[in-house]
C-alpha cells in the first residue's frame, strides 16, 4: 500500500470513528479554564471555524442558521439550560430579589474555612457554615469595595429570572473572628503549592482584602451545589455522550442569546469556562442540569478591580480591530479608546461601581472577550426573543434586583439602575427595529390580534406604522394567494370564506416603518387556533 | 420578481414542512415543534471531517492549557524567578538573532548572603552571559554604591569576554559584502570605576581600565581568513592589542519606561583616552555620543522615536586605532552585539574609525489589554562610517527600513518581529527588547 493509500485509510477511519466517539463516551467530567477556553475559542476556533463546512456555506453565502431549539411558535421551551420565567411571566419583588435560594448561610456560629478557592482570579475560601453546607466565598479587591461581590449577587439574580440555571448567591457579611479555620484545611499560596491552611496564614491572607466599617468581612457566598459535577458545557457542540442533549449548543437560542444578556449586563467574561453541568435527580429524575456561574465579571468589575476600558469592545485576541488598527497606522481611535480619552483616562464613578456606563455602547458592536460561533450564529430572531424578555423588567425590578447587591451608597444603587435601564432601552430599541417586533398573537378566529412591542414600548409611533398581511391558502402542501391586506392597525379581520378555498392559512406579516420593511413574521392559522409564529430574518 | 410573490414562496416552503400543532390551547412555551418532533443536530460527521485531525492537534494543547492552570504552573513558575531575584538570583532569558537563545545570570553576593540590610552600600556582583556561537561573558565587580545615600560609588570590575565569529568585511564605508572574513576576539578587561548617580535620571563615572584583545580565526570556519582576504591592507590590531584606558561616561535620561518609553528621552556622552600597551601601538581618543528622544502623538499609542549615534575615534601622535575598537554598524544593537542598529545590514558589517547612525520609528499601539499589548513599529535606519571628517560624504549613507511588531507586558518587550530591507538584502530579527 502506497503512502497516499495509507494516508486515505487513515483519514477515512478517523472520519468513521471520531464522530462515534463521543456516543460510546459514560457522562465524564470535562474539564476547562481560562487558558484553554482563550486557546479553543481564540485560536482554534476562529483558526479552523470555516473548515465545517455548513459554516463555510452560510459565510460564502451569507445564510443564518435558525435556532433550532425554538417551538413552533417561535419560543424556547423549558429545558435543562433554560426555563422561562421573568419573560413568561413578571415575578414579584420578592421572587426577584430571592433568585435562586435553597436555604441562607448559617452565621449563628463560627464558619469554618475548608479549602481555599483555587480557580479564577478573584480570591476566596470554601467554608462550611454553621449548619453544615458548604459555601464558596469571595473577596471584594482591596481598592475596590462592594464592587465584584455586588455585581456577582445583582447578575445571578438577573440571570435566574431571565431564565438560566444558577447557584445560589448572596452577600454574606461575616464577622472577623467568625472565619475559622477547619480541620485539615489547605490552601494553593501565592507560590503555587498546596499549604496547609493555619490561622497565621488565614490572617495575613485576610489583611489583603477589605472589610467593613465595623470591621467584618462582606463576601459574595454561592452555596455549592447538588449532584455530580460533570464540568463546563461546551458553548459550540452538545455532549454526545447526554441522550438529553440533542442540538449543538451553537444552534440553541438560549445559549446564543447569551450574547445579548451579556451586552446587558457587561458580562464580558462569558465564557464556557464560567459554566457548569451537574447531574442531578428531581422528581425521581436523573438528568444534566446546565448552569451558569460566577458573575463577578460582570457590570463594571472584573477580576482584580473595574472593568478595562477594552472590555466588552473587542475580544481578547481581536484579529479584525487589531488589523483594522494596523492598516490606519494607529490613527483611527477605536469607541472605547474615545470613550476612555473623553472620561481623562480614569474612572469617574466610585469604586463600587467600577467601569459602567453606556457612552459609545452598541448593542450589536458588543463583543465578549472570547469569540463564540454560538454569538456569531445570533439571529434577528433570537436577538427580538432575548431583547424582549430584557425589555420584560421594569424599571421597579431593576431596582428589586439591584437591592440584593447591599451597596451602601443610594447614589451607587440609583446610578446602577439609571445605567441598566437606559441600556435595556438601547438593547429593546436596537433588536426590535432589526427583527419585525411582532408578539403577543392572539387569534379568536375571525381576528388575528398582536402587540407590536415597539409601538407599545414607545420606540416608534403607531401613526407611522402599516402592517401588510399577506394571506395564503393551504390545501395539504398546496397554496395559492387569498389575499393582500394593508392596515394601520395590528389586527387582521378574518374572513370566513378564506376556510372555504383553505384548510389552514399562512398570513405573512410585515410591518412598514419608517420607510422600512422589517422582516416578515409568518403566522399559521386553521379556524380555530394559532398554529405555528416564526420570525423570519 | 415582485416582492410579494417572493414571500408567498416563502411562505410555502416554510408551510411545507409544519405539522401542525395539536390539541387546542395555544401553549406558547409548549414542547410543539414545527416538524412534529424535537430538533436534534443533524450535522457534524457530513460537514466537519475537515477538523478531525486538527482535533488531534487540538487534544494535548488542551490538556497542557487545563494541567497548567489546574496545578498553578504558571505561578510557581513566577514565584520561583521573584523567589530567586529576591535571594540575589537574576536569570535572564532571551531571544537574539538567528532565533537563538541568550541566556543568563547575575548574582548580587551580598544579597545572597543576605547582609544587604547590613551592608546596603555594599556592591558585589558577579554575572554570566552566554548565547551559543555569539558571546560568553563572564564577571564581577566589587565596591561600593549611593555611599550613605550621596549617589557615589567606587568599584573594580573584572570581565572575560569571547566572540568566536565576529564578521568582517574591511574598513570604511565602500567595504564590499563579499568579502566576508570572521575573528574570534577574547577580551579580558579589568579596572576600577567611581560613579556618581545624584539623581534617579542623571549617572556618571571615570574609569580606567587595563584591557587585552586576543584576535585569532573566527570559529565559524565559512569566512575567509583575515590576513589572506586583506593581505597588503594595513589593517591595526590584527595580532590583539593590550590597552589602558582612561574615561568618562555620563547618562541623561528621562524615558518614563527603559523600553517602549513614550515621552522624555536618554543622552550619553562618552570620551576614553586610548594607550596601547606591551607592543601595540594603538593610541587614540574616543569620542561617543547617543541620543534617544520619544514623543507622544496625541497618545500614549502612537509614539514617533528618535535616535543618534556619533562616534569618533581619534589617532593621537602617530597612533592607531585598532580596527576591532573601531565604530560599527550593521544589525540590531545591544547586548550581545556590539555594533549599531543598521538593520537590513548583518552585524558588524561596516567599520571604521568614525560613524554617524540616525534610527526613526513610527511605533503605535494595535492591541491592548490590560497590561499586554501589541505595537507595530515602521522604521527607517541611516548611517555611514568615515575615517576622517573630511571623509564624511552624503552619499555613503547606507539606509533600512522595515516593519515589525513588539508584544510587551507593562511596557516590558517579550517578544519582537521585524523585518528589515536595504540594498544588501532583507534581514529578519526575533528579539525579545527594543534597540533604543
Amino acid at each position: 500500500m502506497n503512502s497516499a493509500a495509507r494516508f486515505a485509510s487513515f483519514f477515512a477511519v478517523l472520519v468513521t470513528l471520531l464522530p462515534m466517539a463521543g456516543f460510546c463516551q459514560e457522562l465524564k467530567a470535562q474539564e476547562t479554564g481560562l487558558y484553554r477556553d482563550m486557546f479553543d475559542q481564540g485560536i482554534y476556533y476562529e483558526s479552523t471555524g470555516l473548515l465545517h463546512l455548513d459554516r463555510l456555506y452560510r459565510t460564502l453565502f451569507r445564510k443564518e442558521a435558525r435556532s433550532r431549539d425554538v417551538n413552533a411558535f417561535d419560543e424556547v421551551p423549558d429545558n435543562s439550560f433554560f426555563i422561562n420565567r421573568h419573560g413568561r411571566k413578571s415575578l414579584t419583588s420578592d421572587d426577584l430579589e430571592r433568585g435562586y435560594t435553597e436555604t441562607p448561610m448559617d452565621l449563628s456560629g463560627p464558619v469554618s474555612v475548608v479549602k481555599g478557592k483555587s480557580e479564577g482570579l478573584h480570591p476566596g475560601f470554601f467554608v462550611r457554615d454553621t449548619a453544615g453546607n458548604n459555601y464558596l466565598i469571595k473577596f471584594d479587591s482591596f481598592d475596590y469595595f462592594e464592587l465584584a461581590t455586588a455585581a456577582e449577587i445583582i447578575s445571578s439574580r438577573f440571570y435566574h429570572a431571565i431564565g438560566y440555571n444558577v447557584p445560589q448567591y448572596d452577600v454574606v457579611t461575616i464577622g472577623a473572628d467568625q472565619l475559622q479555620v477547619g480541620e485539615n484545611a489547605s490552601i494553593i499560596d501565592d507560590t503555587g503549592f498546596k499549604k496547609p491552611l493555619n490561622s497565621e496564614k488565614l490572617e495575613e491572607f485576610l489583611l489583603f482584602v477589605p472589610r467593613d466599617t465595623d470591621g467584618n468581612f462582606r463576601v459574595s457566598a454561592s452555596k455549592l451545589l447538588k449532584g455530580e459535577n460533570k464540568g463546563f458545557f461546551n458553548l459550540t457542540s452538545r455532549r454526545k455522550s447526554d441522550p438529553e442533549d440533542a442540538i449543538d449548543h451553537e444552534h440553541r437560542r438560549d445559549v446564543r442569546a447569551l450574547q445579548v444578556f451579556a451586552s446587558w449586563l457587561n458580562n464580558n467574561d462569558t465564557r464556557e469556562g464560567n459554566t457548569l453541568d451537574m447531574l442531578v435527580e428531581e422528581d425521581g429524575r436523573r438528568y444534566l442540569k446546565h448552569y451558569l456561574i460566577d458573575f463577578n465579571s460582570t457590570l463594571g468589575s472584573a477580576a482584580k478591580g473595574a472593568k478595562p476600558p477594552m472590555f466588552g469592545y473587542e475580544y481578547f485576541f481581536d484579529g479584525g480591530e487589531t488589523l483594522k488598527t494596523f492598516f490606519t497606522l494607529g490613527l483611527l481611535e477605536k469607541p472605547w479608546q474615545r470613550r476612555w480619552r473623553e472620561s481623562g483616562e480614569k474612572i469617574t464613578t466610585s469604586p463600587a461601581l467600577g467601569y459602567f456606563d453606556n457612552s459609545g455602547f452598541r448593542p450589536d458592536k458588543y463583543k465578549v472577550q472570547l469569540p463564540h460561533f454560538a454569538f456569531k450564529n445570533l439571529t434577528k430572531a433570537d436577538g427580538f426573543w432575548a431583547a424582549k424578555i430584557i425589555k420584560s423588567f421594569s424599571d421597579g425590578d431593576i431596582r428589586a434586583i439591584l437591592g440584593t447587591g447591599k451597596l451602601s451608597s443610594s447614589e451607587d444603587v440609583d446610578y446602577l439602575a439609571k445605567t441598566l435601564v437606559e441600556r435595556r432601552d438601547i438593547i429593546a430599541k436596537y433588536w426590535f427595529e432589526e427583527a419585525n417586533p411582532l408578539d403577543d398573537f392572539t387569534y379568536s378566529g375571525d381576528k388575528l390580534s398582536f402587540a407590536d412591542l415597539s409601538v407599545k414600548e414607545g420606540f416608534a409611533s403607531a401613526e407611522n406604522t402599516r402592517y401588510v398581511f399577506d394571506v395564503i391558502g393551504k390545501q395539504g402542501n398546496k397554496g395559492s394567494r387569498l389575499a393582500t391586506v394593508e392596515n394601520g392597525a395590528p389586527a387582521l379581520q378574518i374572513q370566513q370564506d378564506w376556510f372555504s378555498q383553505a384548510q389552514t392559512l399562512d398570513i405573512l406579516v410585515r410591518t412598514l416603518r419608517g420607510g422600512k420593511s422589517l422582516p416578515p413574521v409568518l403566522v399559521e392559522v386553521n379556524a380555530d387556533q394559532i398554529l405555528g409564529i416564526l420570525h423570519q430574518d | 420578481m415582485p416582492k410579494k410573490t417572493l414571500f408567498i414562496l416563502l411562505s410555502l416552503t416554510l408551510s411545507a414542512q409544519a405539522a401542525y400543532a395539536q390539541g387546542t390551547e395555544y401553549d406558547r412555551y409548549g414542547r410543539v415543534y414545527r416538524d412534529g418532533a424535537a430538533p436534534s443536530s443533524d450535522r457534524n460527521a457530513a460537514t466537519d471531517f475537515l477538523t478531525y485531525p486538527l482535533q488531534i492537534l487540538r487534544w494535548p494543547i488542551n490538556k497542557t492549557m487545563v494541567f497548567v492552570e489546574k496545578n498553578h504552573v504558571d505561578t510557581r513558575i513566577e514565584w520561583a524567578y521573584d523567589s530567586l531575584i529576591n535571594r540575589g538570583i537574576t536569570p535572564h532569558l532571551g531571544l537574539v538573532n538567528p532565533v537563538k537563545g541568550h541566556y543568563g545570570l547575575e548574582v548580587d553576593w551580598v544579597r545572597l548572603a543576605n547582609q544587604r540590610n547590613r551592608f546596603p552600600d555594599w556592591k558585589a556582583n558577579s554575572w554570566i552571559y552566554g548565547s551559543k556561537d555569539i558571546y560568553f561573558q563572564v564577571g564581577s565587580e566589587l565596591g561600593w554604591q549611593d555611599v550613605t545615600g550621596s549617589g557615589l560609588g567606587a568599584s573594580g570590575m573584572v570581565q572575560y569576554e569571547k566572540r568566536p565569529e565576529v564578521h568582517f568585511n574591511g574598513i570604511g564605508p565602500n567595504s564590499s559584502a563579499g568579502d566576508g572574513t570572521s575573528y574570534k576576539m577574547e577580551t579580558t578587561t579589568l579596572g576600577p570605576k567611581i560613579s556618581y548617580d545624584p539623581r534617579p535620571t542623571v549617572s556618571g563615572d571615570v574609569f580606567f581600565n587595563y584591557k587585552n584583545v586576543n584576535i585569532t580565526n573566527g570559529e565559524d570556519g565559512g569566512r575567509g581568513i583575515i590576513d589572506e582576504i586583506f593581505a597588503g591592507q594595513n589593517i591595526p590590531g590584527l595580532a590583539g592589542d593590550e590597552l589602558l584606558s582612561l574615561g568618562t561616561e555620563w547618562v541623561h535620561d528621562t524615558r518614563n519606561h527603559r523600553e517602549l518609553s513614550t515621552r522624555g528621552g536618554e543622552r550619553r556622552l562618552a570620551f576614553s583616552y586610548n594607550e596601547g600597551i606591551a607592543g601595540s601601538d594603538a593610541r587614540y581618543f574616543k569620542y561617543e555620543t547617543e541620543l534617544s528622544q520619544y514623543l507622544r502623538l496625541a497618545s500614549e499609542r502612537r509614539v514617533l522615536a528618535f535616535h543618534f549615534h556619533g562616534e569618533h575615534n581619534d589617532e593621537i601622535n602617530n597612533g592607531t586605532v585598532p580596527f576591532h575598537q573601531m565604530a560599527q554598524l550593521g544589525g540590531f544593537s545591544g547586548r550581545p552585539r556590539n555594533s549599531q542598529t543598521l538593520r537590513s545590514y548583518d552585524y558588524n558589517r561596516f567599520y571604521d574609525e568614525s560613524s554617524v547612525l540616525f534610527n526613526v520609528e513610527y511605533r503605535y499601539a494595535i492591541w491592548e489589554n490590560r497590561e499586554f499589548r501589541v505595537d507595530s513599529v515602521l522604521f527607517w535606519d541611516e548611517g555611514q562610517v568615515f575615517g576622517e571628517f573630511s571623509e564624511f560624504k552624503l552619499n555613503n549613507f547606507r539606509e533600512s527600513y522595515g516593519l515589525g511588531f513588539r508584544l510587551s507586558v507593562a511596557n516590558v518587550v517579550l517578544l519582537s518581529l521585524e523585518g528589515a530591507h536595504g540594498d544588501e538584502g532583507t534581514k529578519v530579527y526575533v528579539k525579545s527588547r527594543t534597540p533604543f
